[in-house]
């Protein structure tokens, strides 16, 4: 069951006199199923914040049909059990971290004695217990983005929201938060992760979304997206042999004398290379698919698409 | 409702706005204190009839107070004028709409949180120097409270303005300008009569009259509670329905305004 569900969503920012329109989601359709993962890529500017604000009411469409949690976004009940992280957020000030989480928990409408067992729990997940009776406005930007998580965990949500998790976050915090993404879809709930920081996104994402310049250019799961389908390594003893590749079958990329990189042009060729290395007694350890990394493959698509940066 | 009344008041004292509110109820309590005894000439007249005397009393002290609540209540407005605004700047507006409250709810429950909040405190400011007058004057008449429930409507009213320009600018600045225009406007109008037969004209006569009609007219609301206080007949009631019926058309002006926009 998809737990987000976009069809034709087209959202553009009216212009003014001195300004211009700005099209900000052209035309977006793409679902986001119950316990998925699921990452946001794209250029600044790709319209991947306009489309987290969208699912949740904070912006307006202008055209195409949203439903989050089964409701469209302008009911209150779709942000029921919505747990969402802005970017570059402004917490009120004023509340410490405890007073943030016990205030969110009320806007949510959970009972206080709800609220404090909640708070407590997740002060600890996001190891923030120490800081939790300090202000937020003196937090610094990695202890700012850990009590965000917090808070957007506060509601025990279906579904988490997260506009770059780990921005301005130290590497040993980048790993706790994603100890909390990884505990989190353990628990089945999913995940709609916007980050500029592909590793990231590789590493704990099942599907991704391309955006550029508001159009979807690309949706696939991550594996898809990062191996290259006629691309192959073999790992094998050839020695001082020759092998040699019709141009019909493929092309060898590298050989060397532990192994070959072949680019076919049907992937069922790989059957004939391995009958040829075969067929010279040559010892085969294992065949894998090329693998490029989430990083590559993004650039190269936004690149085969014409886009571009703005 | 809850939540976000608590939110007020913690917000009210992160901003330390209360203690200007003490500051200038201290400042009061000393001037009150450094006046003149009045209720020693009481005192010494305590065998005639003291209906002429508590008149002469009442009218002072009833005034002093309205002057005092009229100045706390300004600075209510100054104070809450950021407060709407504040919530809704880039960063801060995506914790708020994120939540599950309809835009109706949270704005309803934000302005009635600072109603609430702001307005005692504006009614508790001006009971600590009451109380003063009292222990001074040993004067108590229930009447004065006319005062203390026509400064909570008129914040209502000024908060109405200042809510409604700080949702359509986004600017805490903006708000501090409208109320104040608001004023300058109500304060020229309270001039109508007078400004209709300088002019002359029958059209600018109209124009005059709508005005006078729809700007709120928080200063002869003043008057109006003042007039009660003073247990005075009351002439009209129409700048306090007048008043209110522009509060509640603003509030819904706002409240359609921050329902279509988008942050």
């Amino acid at each position: 069951m998809n737990i987000v569900d976009v069809r034709e969503l087209t959202k553009v920012y009216k212009g003014s006199t001195r300004r211009r329109s700005v099209v900000a989601l052209d035309s977006v359709t793409l679902s986001v199923e119950e316990g998925e993962v699921f990452g946001l890529l794209g250029p600044n500017g790709a319209g991947k914040t306009t489309f987290l604000k969208v699912l949740l009411g904070i912006t307006q469409v202008t055209s195409g049909s949203v439903s989050i949690s089964g409701f469209v976004p302008s009911e209150p009940r779709s942000r029921q059990k919505v747990g969402y992280l802005p970017e570059n957020h402004r917490f009120p000030g004023y509340l410490t971290g405890l007073g943030l989480l016990e205030f969110t928990g009320r806007l949510h409408g959970m009972a206080q004695s709800n609220i404090d067992t909640r708070a407590d729990y997740l002060l600890e997940l996001v190891g923030m217990n120490r800081w939790a009776n300090t202000k937020v406005k003196k937090y610094s930007k990695g202890m700012s983005q850990r009590i965000g998580l917090a808070q957007a965990l506060m509601c025990d949500p279906e579904i988490l929201l997260l506009d770059e998790p780990t921005d301005g976050v130290d590497p040993v915090g980048k790993i706790d938060i994603r100890r909390v993404l990884e505990k989190a879809r353990n628990e089945g709930k999913s995940i709609v992760l916007n980050s500029h920081l592909l590793s990231e996104v590789e590493a704990v994402a099942d599907r991704v979304a391309i955006l550029s310049r508001g159009k979807l250019i690309r949706i696939s799961t991550v594996d898809a997206l990062t191996s290259r389908a006629s691309q192959f390594e073999i790992e094998a003893d050839i020695g001082s042999q020759v092998i040699e590749v019709p141009s019909e079958v493929g092309k060898i990329i590298s050989i060397s004398s532990k192994g070959l990189i072949v680019e076919l042009v049907e992937q069922e060729n790989i059957n004939y290379i391995i009958d040829r290395l075969r067929m010279k007694r040559i010892s085969i350890r294992s065949v894998k698919p090329m693998k490029v990394s989430l990083e590559q493959s993004f650039i190269e698509t936004i690149t085969a698409s014409g886009e571009g940066t703005p | 409702m809850r939540g976000i009344t608590r939110d007020c008041v913690v917000e009210m004292f992160d901003r330390k706005t209360v203690y200007l509110f003490v500051a200038v109820v201290l400042v009061s309590i000393v001037i009150s204190l450094l006046s003149p005894k009045p209720d020693i000439e009481i005192q010494m007249q305590g065998n005639m009839d003291m209906t002429p005397m508590a008149d002469w009393l009442r009218n002072p002290l009833t005034k002093a107070l309205s002057v005092f609540l009229s100045f706390v209540l300004f600075l209510a407005v100054l104070a809450t004028a950021g407060l709407v605004p504040n919530m809704l700047v880039k960063g801060r507006a995506d914790f708020f709409l994120s939540k599950p409250l309809s835009r109706t709810a949270l704005l309803l429950h934000k302005m009635l949180g600072i109603w609430v909040v702001y307005g005692a405190m504006v009614v508790l400011c001006g009971i600590a120097i009451y109380v003063t007058m009292l222990l001074r004057s040993n004067f108590f008449d229930w009447k004065v409270f006319y005062l203390f429930a026509f400064n909570f409507v008129s914040f209502f009213i000024w908060l109405s303005i200042i809510v409604t320009v700080g949702i359509v600018s986004g600017s805490g600045a903006i708000s501090i300008m409208g109320a104040f225009l608001a004023w300058v406007a109500q304060f020229i109008l309270s001039y109508h009569t007078q400004i209709k037969s300088f002019y002359d004209s029958k059209p600018v006569g109209y124009i005059v009259d709508t005005l006078y009609y729809i700007v709120p007219k928080t200063g002869e609301v003043s008057n109006l509670a003042n007039a009660l206080a003073l247990g005075k007949p009351v002439e009209s009631w129409m700048p306090l329905y007048s008043s209110l019926i522009f509060a509640v058309l603003f509030v819904i002006l706002a409240l359609i305004v921050f329902k279509r926009k988008s942050y």
